[in-house]
């Protein structure tokens, strides 16, 4: 039996958005560069410089450390905020909040983590757009932390496995991936329907 | 499916080869830009090349790059090929891997499971024989003495019939030195034999081609395809080593010592219609004479400026946007080299049921 290796933050994202992208991501190592993938670690380059922040009543402490015996993972947290008793993790995004819950369930994790370290529960976090150059509140209900302990254990079966699952159905996702041109779902689903295919052992040799 | 071009641009923008062919020329870093120092007395001393301009580069000949240089190429995953001034690959320097062992290990898999490894074989012989007849054929509609090229055309049709056919070994023999893909070999021997001998009724005078000869090539035709075969091989191995394979375990051509078997596997198709071509479009068109290769011994080798010039031609061949066959888009032909290599990948993980080999027609 394998030790189980814990899932970093960041993957469940992934997953959420792909469990396609997550397996390539995650069990294969790969990464490709594209448009939004350079503008969000340009975006990011100085939210990583680690440090804490005194602001009269809040506290402001920058790339967390966290971590969950119970779930299985890893990672680290843009920020921690702590303000009047108050703490609660808040996420850096690029782009406007978004149509699918992936930046919804990796706050999430990242407030398990905490609350699993502290002994604490925590209700809601925070996500920052930077195209909107606002904040959004997420709050943890007992419906997106059941979807996020699912996606977990996701995360961990399909990290066992480690076999690509087939590509999503929808497909806009696949348009603003950066991996579309090594998953290839448009080819591979073609490709997978073998009659679809001219053979040339069967054409006017 | 997918749309016209727009897709694959982003992604081929970056996608270019740095040449160094200047003997005694030094290349530094300076910033985000390699820095170039040719010998002195050389028109332009300095040239600058930023790196994000730099998809890989090819060292031909006598040129230092200093190990700043190479530390900033391979951190950026630009691999640098060491070739000789005639082509023969030294070797590769290239980024770590990561750890895509999967696809790798698929690979091994696959190569040791006779049956299916015999059916991706047969479509790699496939691809070159239809290639060679594609060739041939486009060249036999603009000429009226082309009895001796549909000739050859017919023959390389028996064999991919014969091919249709070609069953493995239900049981491998332990003395089979060919891994139970003799017939195979037989049958791709033949139509190459029919292809090549013909190859040099295409050619002006007087350019003349008798048939393939390598190791080494004591024709000027022969070196010029030779040096073009090389040239493939390093683009081919450079992908590969991209998509995180081992070129070195192929399905058709048996591992060797530092033999890229599995980059001879995927070019058998491109051979014809990227390098045979490149090589009689500018010997018909003049861009090449005879007197551009000099003879060393009975060998022969390009000299300097045809040597540039070639490597533009197979340059601008390989960045040629071309309606990809199966899937419709446009793409150039080294993302076409590079989709057959993830294609093969997925084949051996069991994502599609067959390797498909890249046609024209």
């Amino acid at each position: 039996m394998h030790a189980r290796e814990p899932i970093p933050l960041a993957m469940l994202n992934a997953l959420a958005y792909c469990p396609r992208r997550f397996v390539y991501e995650h069990v294969q190592g790969e990464m490709l560069l594209n448009e939004h993938v350079v503008e969000g670690a340009l975006l990011h380059a100085g939210i990583d410089l680690g440090g804490t922040v005194w602001e009269g009543e809040r506290v402001q402490q920058r790339r967390v450390y966290v971590w969950s015996e119970r779930l299985g993972l890893v990672g680290f947290c843009d920020l921690v905020e702590t303000q009047t008793g108050a703490i609660y993790p808040v996420e850096y995004k690029k782009g406007r909040p978004r149509r699918w819950f992936n930046d919804h369930a990796q706050l999430c994790a990242q407030a398990l983590c905490l609350e699993e370290r502290l002994g604490i529960t925590i209700p809601r976090g925070a996500i920052f757009y930077f195209a909107a150059r606002r904040r959004e509140v997420v709050e943890f209900t007992a419906t997106l932390r059941a979807e996020v302990e699912a996606l977990v254990a996701q995360a961990h079966a399909l990290a066992l496995a480690g076999r690509l699952p087939p590509p999503i159905e929808q497909r806009a996702r696949c348009r603003e991936c950066s991996l579309e041109p090594l998953c290839l779902p448009d080819e591979v689903e073609q490709l997978a329907q073998e009659h679809a295919i001219p053979a040339w052992e069967e054409s006017e040799l | 499916m997918r749309g016209e071009a727009e897709q694959w641009t982003g992604a081929e923008r970056l996608m270019a080869t740095l040449y160094l062919t200047e003997e005694q020329t030094t290349v530094k870093i300076e910033g985000e830009a390699l820095r170039l120092q040719m010998p002195r007395g050389q028109e332009r001393q300095v040239v600058r090349v930023p790196l994000a301009k730099v998809d890989q580069v090819v060292v031909l000949g006598n040129i230092t790059l200093t190990t700043p240089a190479l530390q900033a190429l391979l951190e950026r995953g630009i691999a640098v090929h060491y070739l000789s001034a005639r082509g023969r690959s030294y070797g590769s320097l290239v980024a770590d891997w990561g750890k895509n062992s999967g696809p790798r290990l698929a690979l091994y898999a696959l190569y040791t499971d006779l049956p299916r490894r015999f059916a991706a074989a047969r479509q790699c012989v496939a691809g070159k024989l239809i290639n060679m007849r594609a060739v041939l054929l486009r060249y036999a509609r603009n000429r009226e003495d082309n009895a001796a090229l549909l000739e050859a055309v017919q023959q390389i049709r028996a064999a991919l019939r014969a091919l249709a056919r070609a069953q493995p070994p239900a049981q491998l023999a332990t003395d089979d030195r060919m891994g139970g893909l003799g017939e195979l070999f037989g049958i791709e021997g033949s139509a190459s034999a029919a292809y090549y001998g013909v190859l040099g009724l295409l050619l002006k005078p007087p350019w003349q081609f008798v048939g393939r000869v390598r190791r080494p090539p004591t024709d000027p035709v022969n070196a010029l395809l030779s040096f073009g075969y090389s040239l493939l091989t390093n683009q081919t191995t450079a992908l590969i080593q991209a998509v995180g394979l081992d070129p070195g375990v192929g399905l058709l051509h048996q591992p060797g010592f530092g033999k890229p078997a599995l980059a001879l596997d995927i070019m058998e198709a491109f051979r014809p219609i990227i390098v045979d071509s490149v090589v009689i479009t500018m010997i018909n068109t003049g861009q090449l004479t005879p007197g551009d290769l000099e003879e060393e011994l009975g060998a022969f080798r390009l000299r300097d400026r045809a040597r540039r010039t070639f490597l533009e031609k197979f340059e601008e061949r390989l960045n040629e946007r071309i309606r990809h066959p199966v899937f419709g888009y446009q793409i150039s032909y080294r993302r076409c080299i590079e989709l057959q290599v993830r294609l093969l990948a997925k084949y051996a993980q069991g994502e599609i049921p067959r390797y498909v080999p890249f046609t024209v027609r």
